[in-house]
């Protein structure tokens, strides 16, 4: 067999292949590029399948979890004894560290009359635990809930919390739209 | 190349040791960092740690000690600072490395230029290409031979006994039981929630009239029931049943209607419903809301928890089944149902776009499903109601927004109306081919149930959702008017243009059914007293009133001379000493 | 929160720099043939792509969007993930891996800590590279049947982009980079899935880097320059060239459907196994468990979930039965893959192409331009004063 014949058969049979591979991806890429899409999308809590169990503290790839309690005003009732606020049992119904559920002290409790409450969330120091989460489910309405914050979250290309997430409670939106509120207001 | 390397040469290897070991050192100290911030109590139960809780244990025994109020304070911030400041340092000093670790790899990468180019390896003997590749080839081979071995051994002895094996299966039949009891012997009874046909309408001969629960006038016996329920006694055949339930807890009782003795306890549980976490449920509601259903052979009750369980009348248990946990924000609540064998279940859940409503047909002698059809609405607290129309029996349902007819031979859909909103609760009222239901903030409609599909707009026959509707006590009609109880006062209505025709204020409370008995309006306060009353197309002429003495929840339930009335702790039964 | 068209601009920000990255990184490695041009490239692309965007968007970890794109018609794949799995496989076809030289920070973090590269003996380098295959069939499984990412959950460098990570991430990127100093680009060559693409593709790319611009002497100096075992010597004599390369068609001919029955099978078996590590599989297994009462009190989260959202049983049965099915026919189908690709990465090894000269691997070549600094002719060419080494020093 001369040598040159073998080597344009190579040549012959690897551009082949080549032009095989680039139709390959290329359709897959069409297919895909080509299919409905919404928009972009970021990773978001459904408040109403979470179930509080903590993982979001911890498993977050950041240090300090993107994961955040928010709290809709619009719903709260605005109690003097927040089963969100304070540990179960408290000693008194007053701001001291011993009466707190908070393990960071991140929740703002301030009077506004009789026998109503303001609660407000400090995300700074908010640690995404959900223990006041749980403790709002228990005897409130859920008025406080667990949330992406979309300026802390990453964007995995898969959320790590996500695959942790006993509940599956994991979900991608819209990025335009990147919460899962309750309540009327959007704030 | 020189024998003493060159000042440059030994000041990289400088910068690479000490850069080397700064890199060491911190990254030991990173890593003994995160392990502290690792530990869960660290982590996001801060107040949880060791210190903390005894000392919070100790507050609770001794609450006025300020002190110790003050150190627990005091520890908290402690723990708090420690816990942030760990962040930190975690984050800072990450960078520190990664400056370090540029350092250490730059130095060692300039000494390695410094001290020149490798020398060529000519000495070396090359390798033998065909030597080589047959090695490699070899070792390749090997590898896959390895790869098969061991992944067959991991995966080949696999079987798949974990899977749960398939329970809800619904077991088809061709043929339904057609027992049933006998039309008169079933009127004569009290076998569902509102009566034989579920109206609260009903001939009744002998009914007292006249009692009053605390000097036990007229009051023939008065039972405690161990277990708290909001549901309505049945009565069939000299015996009542009726059941309780708390979070961990749940019976059907039966009781001899001449003595009032209770006969026999049946506890109902099934593995999945006493393992799951007990229902979130209003104290108003409670675990034992929905009333039983019985046909004379057998007793069917079902609990907030999802489980449904079947006795004989003599209390010797027939199945239990847990339907799935009750996501209901107030507690499920609705009764059963039964046409012939089946019992009919309305299991309205979560939310609508959750997918767990359904209705289903249980054989009531073994409990298994003979038909399921999924619902597309939400939680909702009507309670079913069997008719027949022209030969064609029908199962009345109503919930947030659609009203279904179902056929109960096979569970197919018969007609739907979109009326409703928002929570549904009120039972609804049925007489001659007219349907009417209510709902709290949302109409009263009534509705041809001739039609077949979606029939909100050919068989609506009236709608109004100018005024208040009921949000609990079902809907009675008696031919001629519609009656709801709305936030104690009492409306009417023309059942056949659908015209306000009065409203009468009571002044009371109400959650108990209303009852059209002999003619006469029975109403029951949650007081405990029964309003006794005639209605008209004028208005409403209050009768009698009868007291209790205890606050009552269920709706009352008529036997022959006799009125039982399930207080919140007692069964009473009333009537006059003669009979 | 980041403003959604400020977020699309930052995807097709990260898309050209991409292009750019790939286009000059095929150019240097091949036009300009400058190792300090790569390395310059390297650390740029590990600084935006590893420490600034923190290592995601990545093309190892697309494969696994694409796949389950492919396979669930329901899943949108965002378009940026696409660009970044498709632009370096076209990269790899018409100029071989230029991806892995200068635009992965994978890559450039591995290969800017190489100080002291060690030989891996061919014999233990060539069996070590089955292993991407096997970690890329099983990725594909997990993304398509259960939505799960393992090349994402155990990559190994990403913590070290973002400063931090689970410990386990964080010591096991650590460690190969300590191993990196010694060994190259362990990472790339044992384990990265879209390495094994990359290299695939690239044996029928359009052009190639040739080590010496013009004359080879065989003088072996490119061969003990590169880290990566990508430079072999040349067959012996010019007589055996096409002797050595005969078996290769009836080897692949045979070997090829074989081994595609033969993994297909096994993969058919992994993929039943599979359902148990995918999340609907582990409650199944819970349930049963539960039921059968050896479940250990606390009842585990997923449990308490799954009783709060109704305790479906027959639904979770249904879906039990539809993964099974969907996990055996994929477990068949990349099983299948795997037997594939092994067979021609074992007819690749067994039986070598005849080369007259010292030449790349294009499989295994990163195009990383350190042997273009090593032969004595490219250093002539540039004008650097060198001592010519012995004609045919590196024969046999």
């Amino acid at each position: 067999m001369a040598e040159k014949d073998g080597i344009s058969r190579r040549e012959v049979l690897s551009g082949g292949l080549r032009g095989l591979g680039l139709l390959g991806i290329g359709t897959a890429t069409g297919a895909l590029a080509t299919r409905d899409r919404s928009d972009d999308e970021v990773w978001q809590i459904d408040p109403d399948a979470c179930i509080q169990c903590g993982l979001c503290a911890t498993e977050c790839v950041l240090e300090i979890s993107a994961v955040k309690t928010v709290h809709s005003h619009g719903m709260c009732g605005y109690c003097e004894l927040c089963t969100g606020y304070f540990e179960p049992d408290p000693v008194n119904l007053d701001e001291g560290a011993e009466n707190q559920l908070c393990p960071t002290g991140a929740i703002e409790r301030t009077y506004v009359e009789h026998p109503y409450y303001e609660y407000r969330i400090i995300p700074d120091l908010c640690v995404g635990c959900g223990k006041c989460v749980k403790g709002c489910n228990m005897f409130g309405n859920g008025s406080l809930y667990l949330q992406v914050n979309p300026d802390r979250c990453v964007d995995c290309n898969r959320c790590a919390i996500a695959s942790a997430c006993p509940a599956e409670a994991f979900r991608l939106v819209p990025r335009p739209t990147p919460y899962l509120l309750r309540g009327k207001e959007g704030t | 190349m020189p024998d003493e390397p060159s000042s440059l040469l030994v000041a990289t290897r400088r910068v690479a040791i000490v850069a080397g070991f700064f890199c060491a050192v911190l990254g030991g100290l990173l890593w003994l960092n995160s392990t502290r911030l690792q530990r869960d109590d660290e982590r996001f139960r801060l107040v949880e740690a060791e210190q903390l809780t005894p000392l919070k244990e100790q507050l609770r025994e001794d609450p006025t000690n300020a002190e110790l109020k003050q150190r627990i304070r005091e520890l908290d911030q402690q723990l708090r600072l420690d816990y942030f400041r760990r962040e930190s340092l975690a984050a800072r000093g990450g960078y520190v490395l990664l400056g370090g670790a540029v350092f250490f790899i730059a130095a060692l990468h300039l000494g390695r230029h410094l001290r020149g180019a490798r020398e060529p390896m000519l000495s070396a003997k090359p390798e033998d290409r065909r030597k080589s590749a047959a090695l490699a080839g070899s070792a390749v081979g090997g590898t896959l031979a390895v790869i098969i071995g061991m992944t067959a051994a991991m995966v080949g002895g696999r079987t798949r006994q974990w899977l749960p094996p398939v329970v809800d299966e619904v077991v088809p039949t061709p043929e339904v039981e057609s027992w049933w009891p006998e039309p008169e012997i079933w009127a004569a009874n009290w076998p569902r929630f509102r009566g034989p046909e579920g109206s609260g309408v009903v001939e009744m001969p002998g009914v007292p009239d006249g009692w009053d629960g605390e000097s036990e006038e007229n009051v023939l016996w008065k039972t405690a029931i161990p277990l708290p329920g909001e549901n309505s006694p049945l009565v069939w055949d000299g015996m009542i049943f009726l059941t309780g339930a708390t979070e961990d807890e749940r019976a059907i009782y039966g009781i001899d209607a001449a003595s009032g003795e209770i006969r026999w306890t049946a506890p109902v549980s099934t593995p999945q419903g006493s393992r799951g976490d007990p229902p979130e449920v209003m104290e108003e509601t409670g675990f034992a809301a929905p009333t039983a259903v019985t046909d004379g052979r057998r007793v069917v009750a079902m609990f907030a928890n999802g489980e449904i369980g079947a006795v004989t009348t003599d209390g010797s248990p027939l199945w239990a089944r847990h339907l799935g946990v009750a996501k209901n924000p107030y507690g499920h609540a609705t009764s059963l149902a039964m046409w012939r064998n089946l019992v009919i279940v309305v299991y309205d859940r979560g939310r609508a776009e959750d997918g767990l409503s359904r209705i289903l047909a249980l054989d009531a002698a073994t409990g298994e499903t003979r038909w399921s059809t999924d619902r597309p609405v939400p939680a909702s607290w009507v309670s079913p109601m069997v008719i027949e129309h022209d030969g064609q029996p029908q199962i009345l349902t109503a919930a947030n927004p659609w009203i279904i007819a179902y056929d109960p031979a096979d569970g197919s859909e018969l007609w739907k109306v979109e009326a409703m909103s928002g929570d549904v609760a009120p039972s609804p009222a049925y007489r001659d081919g007219v349907a009417y239901f209510a709902s709290d903030g949302s109409c009263l409609v009534a509705i041809g149930v001739d039609g077949r599909g979606d029939v909100s707009n050919s068989h609506v026959l009236w709608k109004r959702d100018e005024d208040d509707y009921p949000d609990i006590c079902s809907l009675l009609c008696d031919g001629e008017r519609i009656y709801t109880l709305v936030f104690g006062r009492l409306f009417a209505y023309d059942a056949k243009t659908g015209e306000a025709l009065w409203e009468h204020d009571l002044e009371d409370d109400f959650q108990a059914s209303p009852c059209l008995v002999n003619g006469r309006l029975w109403l029951l306060t949650m007081e405990g007293e029964m309003i006794i009353g005639e209605a008209d197309a004028e208005g409403f002429r209050e009768v009698a009133r009868h007291p209790l003495g205890e606050e009552i929840g269920a709706s009352p339930a008529f036997a022959p001379g006799r009125v039982y009335l399930r207080g919140r702790e007692h069964l009473y039964a009333i009537g006059s000493d003669e009979d | 929160m980041v403003p959604a068209s400020q977020a699309r601009t930052q995807a097709w920000l990260d898309v050209a720099m991409l292009a750019l990255g790939l286009g000059l990184a095929s150019w240097i490695s091949l036009r300009l043939r400058s190792r300090k041009g790569l390395v310059i490239l390297s650390i740029a692309a590990l600084a935006y792509f590893g420490f600034w965007r923190r290592g995601c968007v990545c093309a190892i970890g697309s494969v696994q969007n694409v796949a389950l794109g492919l396979a669930d018609p329901g899943y949108a794949v965002p378009l940026a993930v696409i660009a970044f799995f498709s632009l370096p496989l076209i990269v790899a076809l018409m100029w071989g891996r230029g991806f892995c030289a200068g635009v992965c920070p994978h890559g450039a973090i591995q290969e800017l800590v190489l100080i002291k590269p060690l030989k891996v003996p061919h014999w233990l380098d060539q069996p070590l590279r089955l292993l991407p295959w096997i970690y890329l069939s099983l990725a594909l499984l997990l993304a398509t049947t259960g939505g799960l990412f393992i090349i994402c959950k155990y990559d190994p460098f990403v913590g070290i982009f973002r400063m931090g990570g689970p410990r386990g991430m964080l010591l096991l990127g650590g460690g190969l980079l300590v191993l990196s100093m010694f060994v190259g680009r362990p990472y790339c060559r044992w384990l990265c899935p879209f390495g094994a693409l990359l290299g695939l593709l690239s044996r029928v790319s359009r052009f190639r880097p040739s080590v010496t611009p013009d004359h080879c002497s065989r003088c072996r100096l490119c061969e003990s320059a590169c880290p990566y075992g990508a430079i072999h010597t040349p067959t012996t004599d010019d007589s055996s060239r096409d002797a050595d390369a005969r078996p290769r068609p009836l080897a692949l001919v045979v070997l090829i459907p074989l081994a595609a029955l033969l993994f297909g099978w096994l993969g058919g078996k992994v993929g039943l196994a599979s359902v148990a590590w995918h999340p609907t599989g582990e409650l199944a297994s819970q349930v049963a468990m539960a039921e059968a009462g050896t479940l250990p009190e606390p009842a585990p989260d997923e449990i308490t979930a799954w009783r709060q959202a109704g305790a479906d049983r027959a639904a979770l049965s249904t879906a039990i039965a539809v993964l099974e099915r969907r996990s055996l026919f994929l477990g068949r189908l990349f099983g299948a893959g795997f037997g594939v690709a092994a067979a021609l990465h074992l007819v690749r090894v067994r039986f070598p192409r005849a080369t007259a000269d010292y030449v790349t691997d294009p499989a295994d070549c990163v195009s990383c331009a350190r042997c273009f600094t090593a032969c004595p002719y490219e250093r002539l060419r540039r004008g650097e004063t060198v001592q010519l080494p012995v004609e045919g020093g590196g024969r046999a």
